[in-house]
């Protein structure tokens, strides 16, 4: 029985692709079998298909059709895109739409109790001021700066090497707002959030300047800003217990104080 | 142009005509192509494949059972008649001129079978894999060869031997199911 013929034989034999000798060899091997004489064919056929230019043989699928509301919503925005003054006007007016969205957003997911958190760097810095350590000018020095970072750093190393010293109070309080004001959070001023960890970080400071000063001045302001924590962490109740404490103190933020305490009941349900 | 006047050859039977009629239209690319082989340029090739068909209609010597045996008798007339058309270098015989004409066969109407078979061909390369459908477009639509093939797809050339193999039985399958 003579050898199969490769199919991969027959198909170099339709193009061209071999020699008249072996051309010829194998057409004496396809009239002695009819099966490579059918493959033949069908290699013939394949091979004009795929040569006329409007054989669909070899094409990509068509696509499936659209659905109505597709291709009339196409045909509206080819329409608009080809007007001379629609387009521009409608860009205008999908910007502005857009803003509008963004600035809706923010006010309603805004935490109510957000507006009562600010604090004011200029209100703190007294206490720090008074230091002379040098890592704790530094501190402040960063701190001025807005480099949170850099101040942490030394108010961190101080209190790991005098964790009692005399100067620990001060350095807990303005790390407490340190933290407080760096836990802010927002994107161009949008959605403003606080960043939890740094919040409950604060509050640790500052609860140690509380427990480490007999100064009244120190303790009130820690409190106060103790307080401002609370808020952010939108516990309202132990907010107002911090400024209740800042009221019986009688000190410069008494006043303020009460006037915080009426403001989150104004606020909260 | 010559003064004598060209010998008249009868119209071949109309069955004749018909069964050359496709033999043409589905072989032409196939001889043109075993042509090309003994290297002939494009016209050329076209030239020796319509003496050939014209030279067999004039003076039909020989009954042709099937279209089996007309693509046969015709590809292995390709590679004589290249020598003779070199040897005559490039002229035509008196009854080439006048036969070509007369008895041209180009028909752009298929007939219904073959228009069945263009369609049945069509289904059954629709319905193979993605793999095979490219390695069928490579080799028929793009020209490619074994190793090309196997160099695109990273395939050893075995492999892709082997699947062309498996694919061309699985089309015939498909197609003798259609009835062809």
């Amino acid at each position: 029985m003579s050898e199969r013929i490769q199919t991969s034989t027959i198909i170099d034999f339709a193009h061209g692709r071999l020699t008249p000798e072996e051309s010829l060899g194998l057409l004496k091997s396809i009239e002695e079998d009819p099966r490579a004489s059918e493959e033949l064919d069908l290699v013939v056929d394949l091979m004009n298909e795929a040569a006329d230019p409007q054989s669909r043989l070899f094409a990509a699928p068509a696509s499936p059709e659209k659905p109505i509301i597709v291709r009339t919503v196409r045909v509206l925005v080819d329409r608009y895109r080809s007007h001379p003054f629609l387009y521009p006007a409608g860009a205008f007016g999908c910007i502005a739409a857009a803003l509008l969205i963004l600035i809706s957003a923010n006010l309603l997911l805004a935490d109510k109790l957000d507006e009562l958190t600010g604090i004011d760097r200029t209100a703190f810095t007294w206490n720090a001021r008074g230091t002379d350590n040098s890592d704790i000018a530094g501190a402040y020095f960063f701190f001025t700066n807005g480099e949170y970072a850099k101040s942490l750093i030394l108010l961190d190393r101080y209190l790991r090497l005098e964790p009692l010293g005399d100067l620990a109070p001060y350095a807990h309080y303005t790390a407490g707002a340190v933290c407080l004001i760096d836990s802010r959070q927002g994107y161009f001023s949008l959605f403003q959030t606080h960043d939890k960890r740094r919040v409950l970080e604060a509050l640790q400071h500052l609860s140690f300047a509380v427990g480490q000063t007999s100064n009244r001045r120190l303790v009130e302001e820690s409190r106060f800003l103790r307080a401002k924590a609370y808020l952010m962490l939108h516990r309202p109740y132990e907010a107002i217990a911090e400024l209740d404490t800042v009221r019986t103190l009688s000190g410069p933020r008494s006043e303020e104080a009460i006037q915080m305490i009426e403001r989150i009941h104004a606020l909260t349900p | 142009m010559s003064d004598k006047t060209p010998t008249r050859y009868p119209e071949p039977a109309p069955e004749i005509k018909a069964m050359w009629t496709v033999a043409y239209r589905k072989y032409f690319g196939l001889w043109t192509n075993l042509a090309k082989t003994s290297g002939l340029s494009d016209d050329e090739s076209k030239d020796v494949v319509q003496s050939i068909i014209t030279g067999i209609l004039c003076e039909p010597k020989r009954e042709f059972e099937s279209l089996d045996h007309v693509r046969n008798y015709v590809a292995k007339s390709v590679f004589n008649r290249v020598k003779v058309v070199r040897a005559r270098n490039g002229k035509k015989t008196a009854w080439q001129e006048d036969t070509e004409i007369r008895f041209a066969i180009h028909p752009d109407e298929y007939s219904g079978d073959e228009a069945k078979l263009r369609e049945s061909l069509c289904a059954a390369v629709r319905s193979l894999s993605r793999k095979d459908f490219s390695i069928l477009k490579m080799r028929f639509f793009s020209g490619f060869t074994l190793a090309q093939v196997g160099e695109f797809l990273d395939m050893p050339i075995s492999t892709v031997k082997s699947r062309e193999d498996a694919i061309l039985r699985k089309m015939r399958k498909k197609l003798h199911r259609s009835g062809f």
